[in-house]
């Protein structure tokens, strides 16, 4: 095996059309592939469906609701952190 | 003793390649198939869950041998007479994850993307936001305190 370096991915491939119907449906992941000589991560996460029907092609994305929580949360806690302390400084130099 | 570091030598190697074939292995999990399920098709419906998956692997391989000093070449003084040897090992590591994220259900209606919340993760981004306030805010206080 050749010494590979450290390779990022960033992908978003389509998997198999599912029809139900006159619906057609195709979903979408994107996947963050990390690699390095021995070894690797794989972080993959559904995007979207492209969703067909009549010849028409309609995009319904997949929103993680648990993530955007998350994120929103952890936000909000480290500009609340960091707006203290700003507060506290500004006060002790006054 | 050749023939004996031969053996060593090819099932290490074995060994090692066999790690990296597990390597190669964890890539397929960049597929859409890894995070689709597969269709289920009852009452007219067909739905399909997704999930967010997250593998990640490693794995390392050492191998090494030394010889013995030629033949009527004898030690000199304070140095350590040194057998032959051999030795190698090898180990790996890795962890994987699953969460659902959402349900795509295809009706005659139409598509409906339901989602998926886990509860116990929001619930744990929403103490650790409330210990952190209060924490700050203890500190905003104390410091008040000591100011006035």
């Amino acid at each position: 095996m050749t010494r590979q370096k450290t390779k990022f991915r960033w992908q978003t491939t389509s998997g198999e059309t599912t029809t139900h119907g006159d619906v057609k449906v195709t979903p979408q992941s994107r996947a963050l592939t990390v690699r390095w000589p021995r070894g690797g991560w794989v972080w993959n996460c559904p995007v979207a469906v492209l969703v067909e029907r009549d010849g028409q092609e309609r995009r319904v994305p997949i929103v993680d609701v648990t993530r955007v929580a998350q994120l929103m949360l952890y936000g909000f806690s480290v500009v609340f952190v960091l707006s203290g302390l700003y507060m506290m400084i500004r006060k002790r130099r006054e | 003793m050749s023939e004996e570091f031969d053996k060593l030598a090819s099932a290490a190697m074995e060994g090692q390649d066999q790690g990296f074939k597990l390597v190669e292995k964890l890539f397929t999990v960049a597929q859409p198939g890894a995070v689709f399920s597969e269709p289920v098709s009852a009452a007219g419906r067909t739905v399909i869950t997704a999930s967010e998956v997250n593998v990640g692997m490693g794995v390392g391989f050492g191998f090494g041998g030394g010889s013995a000093a030629p033949e009527g070449q004898e030690a000199e003084e304070g140095e350590v007479e040194m057998d032959s040897g051999m030795g190698g090992g090898g180990g790996g590591g890795g962890g994987a994850s699953g969460r659902p994220v959402a349900v795509i259900d295809v009706s005659e209606d139409g598509v409906r993307v339901e989602p998926v919340v886990d509860a116990t993760k929001v619930a744990i981004a929403f103490f650790t936001t409330l210990g952190s306030m209060f924490f700050m805010l203890t500190k905003m206080r104390k410091a008040a305190s000591r100011g006035s």
